[in-house]
């Protein structure tokens, strides 16, 4: 039989757990809106004459879902960087006066002027200058490339330091998870620290998680390398690699020292969709608009060398001579000298009828519709077609998968914050029950002082 | 069932307003520049094709150019041709009147002053100016191509091509009038004469008061006439040709402005039917978010 004691001490782990309780309930109603709260929920377990206790605080968590949740974050920084490059690329490509096409367009028209009265010197000098923009738009063009591959690669090296804070942070979490005592509110923060680290670290780089027995994450980097286990976190290094032009070679050290290559194998989180940016989509650009420019300046010069200037002299180049594809747009230049000496143009087919003559320059307005370009496939403006075509091709792209992308990822997060997050309705209701309990308990205390006077009154 | 939290809902709120407001802007920038694709991303092979267009059209233009300047080069070679028949028209009149035995020695010194004066007229001819360029000269194109003294300065039986330009897709047309054709005599063309030297002969025989040498000139200023009159038809014909090439330019020109405003441009009432809905669905998704953060136990 349970004493008036035993019933006071019942009455008492009743307030007490319930305080406790609402303790808990208080808590995720503060914390409905912060960032990476999982809910805390009190499991009670009942005390064998003694009432009631708090057994745990369990923490909600679904490592399925968030484990959807990491990827579609690696997915969507990967393709929102790509999305970010590209549009900037695309503004350079916009059709206008100013774009690479219409600057051919009216190299060629003022040709076409310029047959009509070759000697004249302001349709030469117009011609050269025409000219001269054809290559500054190459050059602008090329330039723009090189800029947006250096903005992704200096940004790579801000999200690498920012890679190895949080890889560092995590491994402390991890230390301080194994030295909480489980199902506990400290252990709890912990856990919601980490998380916020995880989904930070995973806009940055595709990782995946792998929890340990006793609490820890593993985490691997796209590829399986280890980033952190335990409580050691690996870093990776951002160092410019020559055979990179330049650019950041990414290594992942571990705790040993030993250095992993993995720029190549890094393709998920903004990081890698920067490195994919700028050595794969950008490069392939670059290499298309050298090549474009290649084979202007060297079909032009093949036309131009066969002509003469008013001067009767032969075998000059219009622009000057490409020594190789590579960076040939960002080194197209009309020929030297051709600026300050318009009559060096070379309009005529023969040297004799070097002023007036316009053989040469009909030549040179007929490689509008020569297969010169793309491999002497296409003509100059069906390449400049298709590289605007490509351009809004992977600009589109890129956006469409971005949006795709942050769709899964809202729709992650969504599933997510079902199975984690607060939900106020719920906490309103478990308030009330527990300070239904709580009343109930005070209840148990009032009574057995009414029990206690009645005995003492005998 | 799932569960629903307020940070989710209020989460979708917020990307359904965001949505709606990025739809707006762009139905906004389509309204705003009046264009459909003002971006290669807008719609890449649109742009594309786009692209092309605006290449032929703006080769349009400068087939127009190239036509107008033809046309107006054309014309001064055409009226300098035009004057030189006349020139000539009047030196057969003279020597007509002049070959006739009634006339006088003093009457004949008189013919001659005039067809002297008619030769220089000629040579002015010759040396016709379109801007700074002389017309009738094949080689230097800057140097007299007659000279009084010495003739012509290029040697006429290698150079008589007239200048082309191009005024159509592949389509070149003569933007000139040859003066080796028109008024020299060249050994590859038998029969042809040099019209100045025809007018120094009668004048000679004017002045050498020659009655039987000026009847013999009549036939000699007669085929340089026709001589003349041949190259005007051709340059007419040339003429011809170009005002079909500066009309086929004009309407290439209307056609490919008219493709490519259909493929890039935005259609007026569609942009503002596509905005008016952008701005509803903007207003409806800030209202539903409003409705849909609202109720819950705390109301109770």
């Amino acid at each position: 039989m349970t004493t008036l004691g035993g019933l006071l001490q019942i009455g008492r782990s009743s307030l007490a757990t319930h305080q406790a309780a609402i303790g808990v309930i208080s808590g995720n109603t503060a914390n409905a809106d912060t960032v990476g709260f999982a809910r805390r929920e009190v499991s009670m377990r009942s005390l064998p004459g003694a009432g009631v206790g708090i057994a745990a605080v369990m923490r909600r968590s679904s490592s399925f879902v968030e484990q959807r949740v990491l990827l579609s974050s690696a997915r969507f920084g990967a393709h929102d960087a790509k999305a970010a490059g590209m549009s900037a690329i695309e503004a350079g490509f916009v059709e206008s006066d100013s774009g690479i096409g219409a600057r051919i367009d009216a190299m060629f028209a003022s040709m076409r002027t310029l047959s009509t009265n070759p000697a004249d010197l302001q349709l030469r000098t117009d011609v050269i200058a025409r000219a001269r923009s054809v290559t500054q738009a190459f050059s602008n063009g090329a330039a723009a490339i090189v800029r947006e591959q250096a903005s992704a690669d200096a940004a790579i090296g801000v999200e690498v330091a920012r890679v190895n804070q949080l890889t560092a942070a995590i491994a402390r979490v991890n230390e301080q998870v194994v030295g909480a005592a489980p199902n506990t509110l400290a252990a709890a923060e912990h856990l919601d620290e980490r998380e916020r680290l995880l989904h930070e670290l995973a806009g940055l780089v595709e990782i995946s998680t792998i929890p340990a027995a006793d609490g820890s994450m593993t985490v691997l980097l796209q590829g399986g390398a280890a980033l952190v286990q335990s409580a050691t976190a690996a870093t990776l290094r951002a160092t410019p690699d020559p055979a990179l032009d330049g650019h950041r070679r990414i290594d992942l050290v571990d705790a040993s020292g030993a250095a992993l290559d993995v720029t190549g194998s890094l393709r998920g989180g903004s990081i890698g969709g920067r490195i994919e940016l700028r050595d794969d989509i950008l490069a392939g650009f670059a290499d298309d608009l050298d090549a474009l420019a290649f084979e202007l300046a060297t079909a032009f010069n093949g036309v131009h060398s066969g002509g003469f200037g008013t001067d009767g002299v032969g075998g000059r180049n219009l622009f000057a001579p490409p020594g190789a594809v590579a960076d040939a747009a960002a080194n197209f230049s009309v020929a030297a000298g051709m600026t300050d000496n318009p009559g060096w143009l070379a309009a005529a087919g023969d040297a004799a009828t070097a002023v007036g003559g316009n053989d040469t320059l009909l030549a040179l307005i007929a490689l509008t519709d020569a297969p010169i370009a793309g491999g002497g496939t296409t003509t100059p403006g069906g390449a400049v077609a298709s590289l605007i075509a490509e351009i809004g091709r992977t600009s589109r792209a890129e956006n469409d998968a971005a949006l795709a992308a942050g769709t899964q990822l809202e729709q992650n997060h969504a599933l997510f914050q079902s199975e984690t997050g607060v939900s106020i309705d719920e906490e309103l209701i478990d308030l009330v029950r527990f300070e239904r309990a709580y009343q109930a308990g005070a209840r148990i205390i009032q009574t057995v002082e009414k029990l206690y006077d009645a005995v003492l009154s005998l | 069932m799932m569960r629903v939290t307020q940070s989710r809902q209020s989460g979708l709120a917020l990307l359904a307003v965001a949505s709606a407001r990025a739809r707006l802007q762009q139905a906004q920038q389509v309204a705003m520049s009046g264009e459909r694709v003002s971006k290669p991303s807008d719609d890449p092979a649109a742009a594309a094709r786009g692209r092309l267009l605006g290449e032929l059209q703006a080769r349009a233009d400068s087939h127009l150019t190239t036509s107008q300047y033809g046309r107006s080069r054309l014309e001064t070679a055409e009226q300098a041709l035009a004057e030189s028949g006349n020139v000539l028209v009047r030196a057969r009149q003279l020597a007509i009147q002049m070959a006739n035995g009634t006339m006088s020695g003093a009457e004949r010194q008189a013919a001659a002053a005039e067809v002297a004066q008619l030769q220089r007229a000629m040579v002015d001819l010759v040396n016709t100016q379109h801007g700074d360029e002389y017309v009738f000269a094949h080689v230097d194109t800057r140097t007299r191509p007659y000279d009084p003294g010495a003739g012509f300065s290029y040697d006429v039986d290698a150079y008589s091509a007239i200048r082309e330009a191009e005024v159509g897709p592949n389509q070149r047309v003569a933007i000139g009038a040859s003066g080796s054709h028109a008024f020299a005599q060249r050994g590859a063309a038998p029969g042809s004469i040099d019209v100045v030297a025809v007018l120094a002969q009668l004048q000679a025989n004017l002045s050498a008061n020659d009655a039987v040498a000026i009847q013999a000139d009549i036939d000699t200023v007669t085929t340089a006439f026709e001589q003349v009159l041949a190259e005007r038809t051709r340059t007419g014909v040339r003429m011809e040709e170009l005002d079909r090439a500066n009309s086929a330019a004009t309407q290439a020109r209307a056609v490919y402005t008219g493709l490519r405003s259909d493929l890039i441009d935005a259609d007026a009432a569609e942009a503002f039917s596509r905005l008016t809905l952008a701005e509803n669905t903007m207003k409806a998704a800030v209202t539903v978010a409003a409705r849909v953060l609202g109720p819950s136990l705390l109301d109770t």
